[in-house]
């Protein structure tokens, strides 16, 4: 679901950019020293689950995790998916350089509204940590390819025509990574509840204000 | 009347005779010649439907080989990302551990 280089127009892919860096900014700022490493090894998730191949039909999809990496990373998520995009874009030429700050809010985005929407719907209990780690892997692929086919419009393309092609497309992606998310989310509560606490979106001292 | 009859046979049989004469000797030839044509032409089809064939098969090859190119990854570079990525953010935690102590 990579956008390749000289797709989109010059004045979108600057903005893009502009857009990405100002979330890339927050989202560092977001992480705590603790949760370093387990940013690590989501980037390096984020980044090897690329290579995970689905067939169908004549062609084949990969997977993306965007909604995984938001739910557990939270505000950080955004900051692991731009440099997980960076790498592979850099080493396994998926998606262009220059269409980065696209790919990056195309996937990013979607993490956060994933991340958000897991803090606040997960509960205690670990039925609910399952349906919303579900709810979020499958949001998240459904929201990128959405994002896909907005940003693809600026480029000519009918959004709905784009829309419902890439959400058919990804159509087994979206299950599978909603089952994937929801063994992760369900294996963590039991084996290492902590993991999944995020940072707040919001710092607490400004809610105090 | 008699006169008219001798015309008739002395004129028309020998142009009757060379009517039959073409039509027996040049009949034949004409159409040996367009079926030598017509099998020449299928013959030309059939090496070109050949050719075309095995084109078709080696570009389907290729297309295929592309494709599982492209499913295979350099392990090299999958390492390589991860040795990025835990490189990058263990130099973010030394530089912020420093900052602390």
């Amino acid at each position: 679901m990579h956008i390749s280089d000289g797709v989109l127009p010059t004045s979108l892919i600057l903005g893009c950019y502009a857009g990405s860096m100002v979330l890339a900014g927050w989202s560092a700022r977001r992480i705590s020293n603790d949760e370093l490493p387990k940013v690590a090894v989501l980037t390096a998730s984020f980044f090897i689950a690329s290579l995970v191949h689905v067939p169908l039909g004549p062609t084949s999809v990969h997977l993306l995790i965007p909604g995984l990496v938001g739910a557990l990373l939270g505000p950080a998520a955004f900051l692991a998916i731009a440099l997980g995009l960076l790498l592979q874009s850099l080493l396994f030429q998926f998606g262009g350089l220059t269409a980065l700050g696209a790919n990056a809010l195309m996937m990013g985005i979607p993490a956060l509204c994933c991340g958000f929407f897991f803090r606040h719907l997960r509960g205690t209990t670990r039925q609910r940590h399952i349906l919303a780690g579900a709810l979020a892997g499958g949001l998240g692929t459904v929201g990128s390819a959405l994002l896909l086919a907005l940003l693809l419009v600026s480029a000519g393309d009918d959004f709905l025509g784009v829309a419902k092609l890439a959400l058919v497309a990804h159509l087994p992606v979206i299950l599978i990574e909603a089952t994937v998310s929801a063994f992760v989310v369900s294996f963590l509560y039991t084996v290492k509840p902590e993991l999944l606490r995020q940072q707040p979106f919001i710092p607490p001292q400004k809610l105090n204000v | 009347m008699k006169n008219l009859t001798e015309f008739r046979l002395t004129r028309t049989l020998p142009l009757t005779g060379i009517c039959l004469l073409l039509t027996f000797s040049i009949g034949p030839t004409f159409a040996a010649t367009n079926q030598d044509r017509c099998t020449e032409t299928i013959t030309r089809l059939t090496n070109e439907n050949k050719k075309l064939s095995h084109d078709i098969f080696r570009a389907e090859a290729k297309a295929k080989a592309l494709r599982e190119a492209e499913d295979k990854f350099d392990p090299v570079a999958i390492v390589g990302g991860i040795g990025w990525i835990v490189g990058i953010f263990g130099g973010v935690a030394w530089l912020k551990s420093r900052k602390k102590g």
